[in-house]
C-alpha cells in the first residue's frame, strides 16, 4: 500500500466516526472541495458512507420491518 | 463569514486530534475501515479471487468509494473470523 492510499484510508476513517459523532463539523469540513489531497477525498467519501448507511438503515426500518413487533404488542394487550 | 487560511499540514492534524478525541470518548474504538491488502492478511488468504468471493457472497461488509478503491468493515471482519473460528 502506497502513502496516498494510506492517507485516503485515514481521512475515510476520519469521515465516517466524524459523521457518526460530529455530523455538523463532518458537514463544514467537507463543505470546501479539495480533490487533490487523498485525505481530504477520504474524509468526504467516508462521511457520504456513513451518511449511506443511516438511509439504507432508515429504509429498512421504513420497509416495515417492526410492524410485526407493533402487532405482537397489541395482541398482547 | 471570515475564511481562516491554514497550512494543509495543520487542517490534517487538526481533524486528526478531533477524531483522537471522539476516540478516546468511544473507548478507543479500533479503526472501522481496512485496506484489501489488510483483509487478506487478517483473514490469511493470498487470493485476490478468494477476497472477491467472499465480498460477492455477501460474507464480508465492503465500501466501494471510488472505482478502484475497495475497503472493508473490520467488524464485519471479526464477525466472519468468529463465525468460521472452532
Amino acid at each position: 500500500m502506497d502513502e496516498q492510499e494510506q492517507k485516503y484510508i485515514d481521512g475515510f476513517n476520519s469521515g465516517y466516526l466524524l459523521a457518526k459523532h460530529e455530523p455538523t463539523l463532518a458537514a463544514q469540513i467537507t463543505a470546501s472541495p479539495n480533490d487533490h489531497n487523498p485525505f481530504f477525498s477520504g474524509l468526504v467519501n467516508g462521511k457520504s458512507e456513513y451518511e449511506r448507511e443511516v438511509r439504507e438503515w432508515a429504509k429498512s426500518f421504513s420497509r416495515g420491518a417492526p410492524a410485526q413487533d407493533d402487532r405482537d404488542i397489541n395482541r398482547d394487550r | 463569514m471570515e475564511v481562516i487560511c491554514l497550512h494543509d499540514e495543520a487542517f490534517y492534524s487538526l481533524i486528526e486530534r478531533v477524531v483522537e478525541r471522539i476516540k478516546e470518548k468511544q473507548n478507543n474504538m479500533p479503526v472501522k475501515w481496512i485496506s484489501g491488502e489488510e483483509t487478506m492478511k487478517i483473514l490469511r488468504i493470498t487470493s485476490k479471487t478468494t477476497l472477491q468471493k467472499l465480498r460477492d457472497e455477501g460474507k464480508i461488509k465492503f465500501s466501494q468509494p471510488e472505482k478502484k478503491i475497495i475497503l472493508y468493515d473490520m467488524e464485519s471482519i471479526n464477525a466472519y473470523l468468529n463465525k468460521h473460528t472452532y
